[in-house]
């Protein structure tokens, strides 16, 4: 167990024990990162941020399952994933509701300057050109720096159907940067 | 398509080999365009994912995010009075919602070829399921069934016992998941059983809700992802139901060319349902049918 996988199981033990303190540096720990992964997936703030939340509201719930057998992060990014799959389904359900993907920032406080963090426009409206099973892929593997053997259970497919998805995700990452101009880039609707 | 090792061509753009083995990967590729174009893109890509920022929240919502999180775990005694984002259904509402019961009996009876249950309303099998041989449940020796060959049907091995009360709610051994044992060797046979399952579902059987810890137990059991229904197939650990899937009901087990998969009804909360084969070992989907 990684050092990171061992401070999270004792987080979460010490959550469920009713430590205010470990429920805020779980979060501290994996926020930014879920967010990010869920940014990605539903090229939209407002859809990431819901996601995201909802994301820990499902996992926390379920603390008490949590048996230790693979990562907290695994089973964290395991969800947002889903939780990103069913947001996206439901677009498409309801296309009449469907979101516009943007990247606006939020609205600052004069204490906020270095909190958010914005997309560069050209290489996430490439990634927005990706089939969503191919852009987890990408994001987990090349984007997150997740391990192949992490991301194969987080998207709960087999390694090798992980490396080919990545393998095929790039290229498909490649065209549409090649077809992107260095500064406009256009957004997809899903 | 060329024939080169992808891992290769990966493992070249991505650094991963020492001088020497890239050079003589360089070397077996020099010859093969589509290669080098591969090669390329993968560099173009990792290139550019790789200097790629990681988005992240404002101290404004990191702050709001963890005091909605907060707040749903109870974990505040503040009210956050805050339009909420996004109206949260939490398990007891999700118990609102309409769920569905297959009827587990009439479907052990639907899948068995020695049944004389006159109760069950559902469509028997195509004579084509039921003509051959398959082993018993539990049997070691599970074998697909050849693709020209028609798959096969038997007895099922044990049905779970259904009690019916007054007030239509079901009550299911826990342990006793049904075991029904049925080889398919084309993915347009188990369609068709899928097809056959979906018809054969007792309308008045989907009234009957389960109870909310029998519900839990087959969600926690097995959840299925496809494009149409999203979910997990966590073996350890539990997904809860997220609004979007009411409930997923196990209907059995059966081989698809040799791996087990299971057979399930999912129903989403806009009371859409999808009968899913499931690979019992990866959770990819095998077949989808809709009712």
């Amino acid at each position: 167990m990684t050092h990171r996988a061992e401070t999270d199981y004792d987080l979460v033990q010490r959550f469920l024990g009713g430590d205010s303190g470990a429920f805020e540096e779980l979060m501290a720990a994996h926020e930014d990162r879920v967010f990010g992964v869920c940014l990605r997936m539903l090229r939209d703030r407002d859809a990431a941020l819901d996601a995201t939340q909802e994301t820990f509201i499902t996992v926390l719930r379920k603390a008490d399952r949590f048996a230790g057998r693979s990562a907290f992060s695994t089973w964290l990014y395991r969800v947002a994933m889903n939780t990103c799959y069913d947001a996206l389904r439901r677009r498409k359900r309801k296309p009449e509701t469907q979101l516009p993907a943007h990247h606006d920032p939020p609205d600052r406080a004069a204490d906020d300057q270095l909190g958010a963090v914005e997309l560069r426009p050209d290489i996430e409206s490439a990634l927005s050109e990706l089939p969503a099973e191919f852009r987890a892929a990408v994001v987990l593997v090349d984007v997150e720096g997740t391990a192949l053997a992490e991301a194969s259970e987080i998207l709960g497919v087999p390694i090798g159907t992980v490396k080919s998805r990545v393998f095929r995700g790039r290229r498909l990452l490649a065209d549409a940067l090649g077809n992107l101009s260095p500064r406009a880039g256009h957004l997809k609707d899903e | 398509m060329h024939n080169h090792d992808l891992d290769l061509i990966a493992a070249l753009a991505e650094g991963r080999l020492d001088d020497e083995e890239a050079r003589l990967a360089e070397e077996s590729l020099a010859g093969c365009s589509e290669c080098l174009a591969d090669l390329a893109a993968q560099r173009t890509s990792l290139a550019a994912t790789v200097t790629a920022q990681r988005p992240g929240l404002s101290m404004a919502e990191s702050s709001d995010l963890r005091r909605q999180v907060g707040a749903a775990l109870g974990l505040s005694k503040q009210v956050d009075t805050a339009p909420q984002r996004r109206p949260w259904m939490g398990l007891a509402t999700a118990a609102a919602v309409v769920v569905a019961l297959v009827a587990v009996a009439p479907l052990v009876n639907l899948l068995s070829t020695d049944s004389d249950d006159s109760s069950a309303t559902a469509t028997t099998i195509p004579d084509k399921l039921q003509s051959a041989e398959i082993p018993a449940a539990g049997s070691a020796a599970t074998t697909a069934s050849p693709a020209t060959e028609a798959p096969t049907t038997e007895a099922a091995a044990q049905a779970p016992s259904v009690q019916e009360d007054g007030a239509g709610v079901g009550a299911l051994e826990r342990d006793a998941l049904p075991q029904s044992r049925l080889n398919f060797g084309e993915v347009e046979e188990l369609e068709r059983f899928l097809s056959s399952v979906t018809e054969g579902i007792d309308d008045q059987a989907l009234t009957r809700a389960l109870t909310l810890d029998e519900m839990s137990y087959y969600v926690e059991q097995y959840t299925a992802s496809t494009e149409e229904v999203s979910v997990t197939c966590p073996r350890d650990e539990v997904v809860d139901l997220d609004g979007t899937t009411s409930s997923v009901i196990t209907i059995g087990t059966a081989d698809f060319a040799g791996t087990e998969f299971l057979v399930l009804l999912v129903t989403l909360a806009d009371e859409t349902q999808v009968v899913l084969a499931v690979d019992a070992a990866t959770c990819e989907v095998l077949a989808q049918v809709e009712p």
